[in-house]
C-alpha cells in the first residue's frame, strides 16, 4: 500500500483513539513519558558536545545548552578614538559582540538562532563566550544565559545584526514568552563597511572584510550555506565533528567584529591615523558623519583625503569568478558585484566645497569652488555657478559674478555643441546674467 | 414594450406577461409576499458616542437579526450570522467591535475577507462609522497592495487588521512574533462571507484558523469568532468545521423586504431531435429591456466574463436603436480594474447606473444597494447561489422581479422543471475537508514552523504526533529532549501552499509579445494540458493567446497576443483504476463503493473550433507525458450477471457502452447539484468492462488531490443520485437523447434516453414516467 493510503488509515486510528480518549479520561497513562528515550540521548549528545567542544553542559529547565568559553586573547582597542566615529557609542559604554548561526534565513518564528557567539572587553583582553543548543528543548535556559550575558547599559556589535541577528533573536525570546533583553544601543558595522570600506572590496561580506582590510586568513573555513544543514544533521543523530567547525567559524566571526572596530579606530580615529588612510576610504567616512550630522568631522575627512598620498587603492577579495552561487545567494551581506569606482580628486573637491557653504566659511568654499572650476571637467559648469553665487552674495562683486557666469556660459556651450546641453545650466545662467546685469546698470 | 416612459415594476411586468411569445417559457411564477421589519432598540451597554454615530447614519433601532448577534458577541459568545444579501449584516460585528475599543483602545480585532476589494470596502466602512462615533480608531487592511513602511505601523498598532485568509496564511502567523500585540489582545476574529469557504478553499481555510487560533492560545487571548453568511443549506456546520468550535445561529432576518415576483424560464425549443434550445443570453435582454427603458434599475447575471460582455453588447445595441438608456448600463465582472468597478457600485448606489451585466462578482458582499429587477441567464449552479443573485432585487418596499432563464445544460433544466428544487429545497451544504490529509500536513508543517507542538497536543481530527511522526521520517519536523515537535528544516513551508488549490504545482503562463515579457497567469498541471499545450489557443481577459512554446520540466508556457478566428479544445484519456475501497455496500443489480484511485489523464489531440459556429478547423497531436491524480472516488459497479440476464434481455456492447456514459453525464450532474460543487469538481470514468471488478463501472472522481470529501458524500447519497438522474433524463424534452440530459451524442441511430433510463432502471431507479418529444413535465 502507499504512503498517501497508508497515512488515510493513520488518521483513521488517530479518530478512534481520540474517541477513545474521551471516554477513558486523556493524558499518558502514568510512568514515563514517551520520549524519555529522547531525553537520555540529548543529554548524551549534549555531553559529548560539551566534551568535544571543551566547554561544559549547563543544564535548565527542560533541557540544557553547552558553553564554550576560550582562552581570552589581547585585542587593545582605543575606545576614545573609536567613540570618535560615525555611529560609535562613548568611550565608557560597554560593548558586546555578537554573532548567530541560525538554521535558515528565514525570518520567520520557525528560525532557530542556536549558537549565539559573544565576546567582550576587560581591559585590553577581548573575552570570548559561546552558547551552544545541544537540542531545541533547552532553549528556554539558552535565552536566559544569553539575556544574563547582555548588560543593561550594553550595546551590541555587530555584522547584519540589526536586520538579521537580533531580530531574530526578539523572535526566539517572544516565541519562549519572555520579554527580550533590552539595549542601549546597536552598532551594526556593516553599514559602515559599504559606507568606508566598500569601494575597495568585491563585496561587504565579513570574510572579504577580514582579508582585505584586517591581514586575516582564515586555515579551513565553512561556508555560510553550510551551516543549517550540519546542525539539523547533528540533531537526527548526525556526527558531532561537523559542529566543531561551525563553533569556530563563529568564534572567529565574533573575534573580526572586534578586529574590525579596532582597526577602524586605528585607521581612521584621529586626524593623525587619517594622514596614511586611503583617498577612498576617508570620502566614505566623511560620507558617514555627514550622515551623522557632524561636518566639521566630515570636513577634515576630506582635507585629509586630499592632502594624503595618492594611492591607487587595489580591491581584494574572492573575485567574481571564484564566488560559488550558493556563496552569493546565502551571502549575508548580500552587495556582491562590481567594484565601485574609487572617488576622483574632484569629486572630493566638490564634496569639500559644499561642505564649507553648509559650514558658512563662504571665502573658503569660494576658493574651493574656483579650484574645482580650474580643473575643468564634469562639474565645472556647475562649479562657476557657485563661483558666481557667492561672488553675487557674499562678497558683492558682481562684476566677478558676471564674469564666473561667462566662464560657465562658455562651458555649457561647449556642451551644447558636442550635443550634450546642460539644460539646468543654460536656465539658471539666464536668469542669473540678466539680474546681475540689471544690478551693475545701477550706480552704487 | 418599446415604451421608454419611466413605468412601475408591476407595470412592466404585466405588460411582458400579456406578450405570448414571453409568458409562453415561464415554468413557474411565484410571489414572495412582503414582510414587515422586526426590530429591536440598541443594546443598553452600547457607548453613547456609538448611538451617536449610528444615529447619524439614520440607524436608531437594530434589526432582531442584528440585536440577537451583536448581544451573543458581547456576551462572548461565537455567532454565525446567515441572512440574506444586504440585510445590515456587517453591523453585527462593527458595533461589538466598535464597543470593545470605545472600552478599551488596547483591543484588537482581526477582520477576515475572502478577497482584497471586500476588505477594503469594509475599512472605509468601519472608519466612517468610528468617526462618526468620534472614536479614533486605527483600522487598516493589510494585503499584497499594503505599502512596507506602513505595515510595521499596522503591526504594532492597528486595532482592527483587515485581511485575507491568504495573507493571513503567508504573512502574518509565520511572523506572528512581530504581531504579538495583536495576538495578544485579540478579541474578535470575523470572518465575513463564510458560505465561499467550501472545497478546497475552505479545507486549507479552516486549518489557516487552526493556525491563527493556536497561536492565540500561546499569546493568552481567548477572542469570539464572528461568521457571516449568505443563505447556504448547513450555516451552523459549516462554521463549526471552519472554525472548530460551535457557534449560535443567528438566522431569523429581522429586515424588512417588499413584494416580489420570482418567475422561472425556459427557451424555446427549437430542434427535439437535437434538444437545441433558444439562448439563454437573448431572453435574457428580451427581459431586461423593458424594465430598463421604465427606467427600472435592473441587474443581469451571466455565469462567464464572455457572457456578461455578450449581454452587455447585446443591451447596448437594442438601446441604442430605440435612444434608450444606452450608456447608463455597465458591466461588471472579474478583470474589471477595481476603481472602474467602485464607480459602478457608487453609481447603483445613486442611481445614476441604471443597469449593470455582472458575473457572480457582484454575488459577494458588495453593497449596490437593492435593485428593481435581477435577470439571471443561466442557472448559477447552486440554489444557494441563485438566492443570493434573486437577492439582489428587492427594495425595502415596493415590488420586485427576479427572472431565471435556463440554459440547454442538464442541471439547468432539471432545475427549471423542478420549481420546487429552488423554491422550498434546502440551500446546498457547503462541504469542505479541513483533514485532507495533503491539507492537513502541509498546514501542520506551517504550523510547527510558528511554534512547536506538545506532545499529544490536537491539531484538527487529534492528537498530531502520528502526523508529526511521519513529517520527523522526512525531516521537516524533529522531536526534542522535551517530547516537544520542532520545526527542523531550512525551508520556509508557508510558501509552498496556496490556499486557492490543492495541488502546488502549477504552470505559469508567460506573455512575449511585449519587450519585456511578463506573467499573465498560472494553471494547474492538470489544466496546463489542455488549455496551454503547444499550440493552443490560449484565452485571458477575452484576449488571445498562442501558446508557441511550452516548457513542461520548467512549467513556463511561452505564450504570444493573436487575433485569430478560433479556439483550441483538447480530449484528453483519462484511466482510472482503485487503490484502496474504504466503504462498500450492495445496490439493486450491482455495488456501491468509495475509496482512493489514481486517475492517470493524457492529453492525446486537439481541435481547432471556429468561434460561434463550433465549425471543425483541423486537429493536431498533442505531445505531453501522462499525469497522475491520486484522489478519490465512488462508484458503481454492475452485476456482470445482469449483464447477460437483466430485465429487458442481454446487453449489446456498445448499447452498454452508451448507455454507461449517458447515465454518468446525468448522475455526474445530479451530483454536482446535490452537493453544492462546481461541475469540474467531479470527473467522469466509464468503463464498460473495468479492469479492477470485470464489470460495467461508472466513477465518479474529486479533481482535487486527496479529494474533499465529496466521494465520501457520493457514497451515501447513490440513491438520490440514481433516481435524480433516472428522473433527469425522463423528464428532458429530447427524443433519443442530448446534451441537457445525458450529454452529446456518441453514435447516431441508438436511443441513449432508454438505453440509460433501462440502466438507471436496473440500479434501483423507480420506472420513470417519460415523456419526449418537446412536451414537459407538468
Amino acid at each position: 500500500m502507499n504512503q498517501a493510503s497508508l497515512l488515510e488509515r493513520r488518521l483513521d486510528r488517530l479518530r478512534l483513539s481520540r474517541e477513545a480518549a474521551v471516554h477513558e479520561g486523556s493524558g499518558p497513562a502514568g510512568g514515563e513519558p514517551a520520549w524519555a528515550p529522547l531525553t537520555r540521548s540529548a543529554e548524551q549528545r549534549a555531553e559529548r558536545l560539551a566534551q568535544a567542544l571543551d566547554g561544559s553542559w549547563v543544564r535548565g529547565p527542560g533541557g540544557g545548552y553547552v558553553r564554550i568559553e576560550p582562552a581570552s586573547i589581547q585585542l587593545p582597542i582605543d575606545r576614545d578614538r573609536s567613540a570618535g566615529l560615525p555611529g560609535h557609542p562613548g568611550p565608557d559604554v560597554p560593548l558586546v559582540c555578537l554573532d548567530t548561526e541560525t538554521t535558515g534565513l528565514a525570518t520567520g518564528a520557525g528560525t532557530l538562532a542556536f549558537l549565539i557567539g559573544l565576546g567582550w572587553w576587560e581591559g585590553d583582553a577581548f573575552r570570548q563566550v559561546q552558547l551552544l543548543l545541544p537540542d531545541q528543548a533547552g532553549e528556554t535556559a539558552f535565552l536566559d544565559a544569553l539575556a544574563d550575558l547582555l548588560p543593561a547599559n550594553a550595546w551590541l556589535v555587530t555584522y547584519n545584526g540589526r536586520s538579521f541577528d537580533w531580530p531574530l533573536l526578539v523572535t526566539r525570546f517572544r516565541l519562549n514568552r519572555r520579554p527580550p533583553p533590552a539595549l542601549a544601543g546597536h552598532l551594526d558595522l556593516l553599514p559602515f563597511v559599504r559606507r568606508v570600506f566598500r569601494h575597495r572590496m568585491t563585496d561587504a561580506r565579513l570574510k572579504t572584510v577580514e582579508t582585505a582590510l584586517l591581514g586575516v586568513r582564515r586555515g579551513r573555513d565553512i561556508e555560510g550555506w553550510e551551516i543549517p544543514g550540519r546542525y539539523l544533521e547533528m540533531l537526527r543523530g548526525g556526527p558531532i565533528a561537523p559542529i566543531s567547525e561551525v563553533v569556530r567559524h563563529n568564534h572567529e566571526d565574533v573575534r573580526s567584529l572586534a578586529r574590525l572596530m579596532a582597526h577602524a579606530e586605528q585607521q581612521l580615529g584621529g586626524t593623525r591615523e587619517r594622514r596614511s588612510a586611503p583617498a577612498g576610504d576617508l570620502f566614505g567616512l566623511a560620507r558617514a558623519y555627514r550622515r551623522s550630522r557632524r561636518d566639521r568631522d566630515a570636513l577634515d575627512c576630506l582635507d585629509a583625503a586630499l592632502e594624503g598620498p595618492a594611492r591607487a587603492p587595489v580591491a581584494v577579495g574572492p573575485g567574481p569568478i571564484q564566488r560559488s552561487w550558493s556563496t552569493i545567494l546565502t551571502a549575508r551581506a548580500d552587495d556582491t558585484g562590481p567594484l565601485p569606482s574609487t572617488p576622483a580628486r574632484l569629486e572630493i573637491l566638490v564634496e569639500r566645497a559644499r561642505l564649507l557653504r553648509r559650514l558658512g566659511r563662504h571665502r573658503e568654499a569660494l576658493e574651493a569652488w574656483q579650484d574645482v572650476a580650474h580643473a575643468g571637467g564634469h562639474d565645472a559648469a556647475i562649479a562657476w555657478i557657485e563661483v558666481a553665487k557667492c561672488l553675487e552674495h557674499r562678497e558683492r562683486d558682481p562684476a566677478g559674478a558676471l564674469n564666473a557666469c561667462a566662464a560657465a556660459d562658455r562651458l555649457a556651450q561647449r556642451s551644447r555643441m558636442l550635443g550634450r546641453p546642460l539644460r539646468l545650466v543654460e536656465a539658471d545662467l539666464g536668469r542669473r546674467r540678466i539680474r546681475l546685469s540689471r544690478r551693475m546698470k545701477v550706480p552704487a | 414594450m418599446r415604451t421608454y416612459a419611466p413605468a412601475t415594476v408591476d407595470a412592466v411586468l404585466d405588460e411582458l406577461l400579456a406578450e405570448p411569445s414571453m409568458a409562453r417559457g415561464v415554468i413557474h411564477h411565484e410571489l414572495i409576499p412582503a414582510r414587515a421589519a422586526r426590530t429591536a432598540p440598541l443594546p443598553s451597554w452600547l457607548d453613547s458616542r456609538i448611538s451617536t454615530g449610528l444615529a447619524q447614519r439614520g440607524i436608531s433601532q437594530l434589526y432582531t437579526h442584528q440585536a440577537e448577534a451583536i448581544e451573543a458577541v458581547h456576551a462572548g459568545r461565537d455567532v454565525v450570522v446567515v441572512t440574506p444579501t444586504a440585510s445590515g449584516k456587517s453591523l453585527c460585528y462593527t458595533l461589538p467591535v466598535l464597543q470593545a475599543l470605545a472600552a478599551d483602545p488596547s483591543a484588537r480585532a482581526l477582520f477576515l475577507f475572502p478577497t482584497k476589494a471586500l476588505g477594503q470596502d469594509q475599512v472605509t466602512e468601519f472608519s466612517t462609522l468610528a468617526q462618526l462615533s468620534g472614536l479614533d480608531v486605527a483600522a487598516a487592511t493589510y494585503d499584497g497592495d499594503t505599502p512596507a513602511p506602513i505595515r510595521s505601523a499596522i503591526r504594532t498598532a492597528g486595532q482592527v487588521v483587515v485581511t485575507n485568509p491568504d495573507m493571513l496564511h503567508a504573512a502574518i502567523l509565520p511572523h506572528h512574533t512581530k504581531w504579538f500585540q495583536l495576538f495578544e489582545q485579540l478579541q474578535v476574529i470575523v470572518v465575513d462571507e463564510l458560505h465561499t469557504y467550501r472545497g478546497v478553499f475552505g479545507s486549507h481555510v479552516a486549518n489557516v484558523l487552526r493556525r491563527l487560533l493556536r497561536l492565540c492560545a500561546h499569546y493568552g487571548s481567548h477572542p469570539v469568532i464572528v461568521c457571516c453568511s449568505a443563505t447556504i443549506g448547513n450555516p451552523l456546520e459549516l462554521a463549526s468545521t471552519l472554525t472548530g468550535r460551535t457557534p449560535q445561529l443567528v438566522d431569523q432576518n429581522g429586515a424588512p423586504s417588499g413584494e416580489r415576483h420570482l418567475l422561472l424560464v425556459d427557451p424555446p425549443l427549437l430542434d427535439a431531435a437535437t434538444g437545441a434550445r433558444g439562448s439563454a443570453l437573448t431572453l435574457a435582454n428580451r427581459w431586461a429591456l423593458p424594465f430598463l427603458r421604465a427606467g427600472r434599475q435592473t441587474i443581469v447575471f451571466g455565469r462567464s466574463r464572455t457572457a456578461v460582455e455578450l449581454l452587455l453588447t447585446g443591451l447596448r445595441e437594442a438601446l441604442r436603436e430605440h435612444a434608450g438608456p444606452r450608456s447608463r448600463v455597465r458591466g461588471y465582472r472579474g478583470g474589471y480594474l477595481p476603481t472602474e468597478r467602485r464607480s459602478i457600485e457608487q453609481g447603483l448606489r445613486s442611481g445614476e447606473v441604471l443597469g449593470v451585466v455582472s458575473t457572480n462578482a457582484l454575488e459577494l458582499g458588495v453593497d449596490i444597494g437593492r435593485l428593481d429587477a435581477a435577470i439571471i441567464a443561466g442557472y448559477p449552479g447552486s440554489v444557494a447561489g441563485t438566492w443570493q443573485q434573486i437577492g439582489r432585487a428587492g427594495r425595502r418596499s415596493g415590488m420586485s422581479v427576479a427572472v431565471v432563464i435556463a440554459s440547454g445544460s442538464p442541471v439547468d433544466q432539471y432545475v427549471i422543471h423542478h420549481p420546487d428544487f429552488l423554491l422550498n429545497g434546502a440551500p446546498e451544504e457547503a462541504r469542505l475537508d479541513p483533514d485532507n490529509l495533503h491539507i492537513l500536513l502541509a498546514h501542520l508543517k506551517a504550523a510547527t514552523f510558528e511554534l512547536p507542538f506538545e506532545p499529544g497536543e490536537v491539531f484538527g481530527p487529534g492528537p498530531a504526533d502520528d502526523l508529526l511522526a511521519f513529517l520527523a521520517e522526512e525531516h521537516h519536523v524533529r522531536q526534542a529532549a522535551d517530547g516537544r515537535w520542532y520545526w527542523s528544516s531550512e525551508n520556509f513551508p508557508a510558501s509552498a501552499i496556496s490556499l486557492r488549490t490543492a495541488a502546488s504545482e502549477n504552470v505559469v503562463i508567460i506573455d512575449t509579445t511585449p519587450d519585456r515579457p511578463r506573467v499573465i497567469g498560472e494553471v494547474d498541471l492538470f489544466g496546463a494540458q489542455t488549455a496551454v499545450h503547444e499550440d493552443a489557443i490560449y484565452l485571458h481577459e477575452s484576449a488571445q493567446f498562442h501558446v508557441d512554446r511550452l516548457d513542461w520540466d520548467e512549467r513556463k508556457a511561452y505564450v504570444r497576443r493573436v487575433d485569430v478566428d478560433h479556439y483550441t479544445q483538447a480530449d484528453v484519456a483519462v484511466t482510472l483504476k482503485p487503490l484502496d475501497v474504504f466503504a462498500s455496500a450492495a445496490l439493486p443489480g450491482g455495488t456501491r463503493e468509495h475509496g482512493e484511485v489514481m486517475v492517470a489523464s493524457l492529453a492525446t489531440i486537439y481541435k481547432k473550433l471556429k468561434f460561434i459556429t463550433n465549425e471543425n478547423l483541423g486537429w493536431g497531436r498533442i505531445h505531453l507525458p501522462e499525469i497522475e491524480l491520486q484522489t478519490t472516488a465512488a462508484w458503481l459497479t454492475l452485476d456482470p450477471a445482469i449483464v447477460t440476464t437483466g430485465p429487458g434481455g442481454t446487453w449489446r456492447r456498445n448499447e452498454l457502452d452508451v448507455a454507461l456514459v449517458g447515465a454518468g453525464r446525468a448522475i455526474q450532474a445530479v451530483a454536482s447539484f446535490l452537493l453544492m460543487v462546481s461541475p469540474a469538481d467531479l470527473g467522469l470514468v466509464c468503463q464498460v468492462r473495468s479492469p479492477h471488478h470485470e464489470a460495467p463501472t461508472i466513477y465518479l472522481y474529486e479533481t482535487v488531490p486527496g479529494g474533499v470529501g465529496l466521494a465520501e458524500r457520493l457514497f451515501g447519497r447513490t440513491d438520490e443520485l440514481i433516481a435524480g438522474a433516472a428522473e433527469l433524463i425522463a423528464g428532458c424534452a429530447c427524443d433519443e437523447g442530448c446534451p441537457s440530459c445525458t450529454g452529446p451524442r456518441l453514435e447516431p441511430g441508438i436511443n441513449v434516453r432508454a438505453l440509460a433510463i433501462r440502466l438507471l432502471t436496473t440500479l434501483g431507479a423507480a420506472q420513470p414516467v417519460t415523456v419526449g418529444g418537446g412536451v414537459v413535465v407538468p
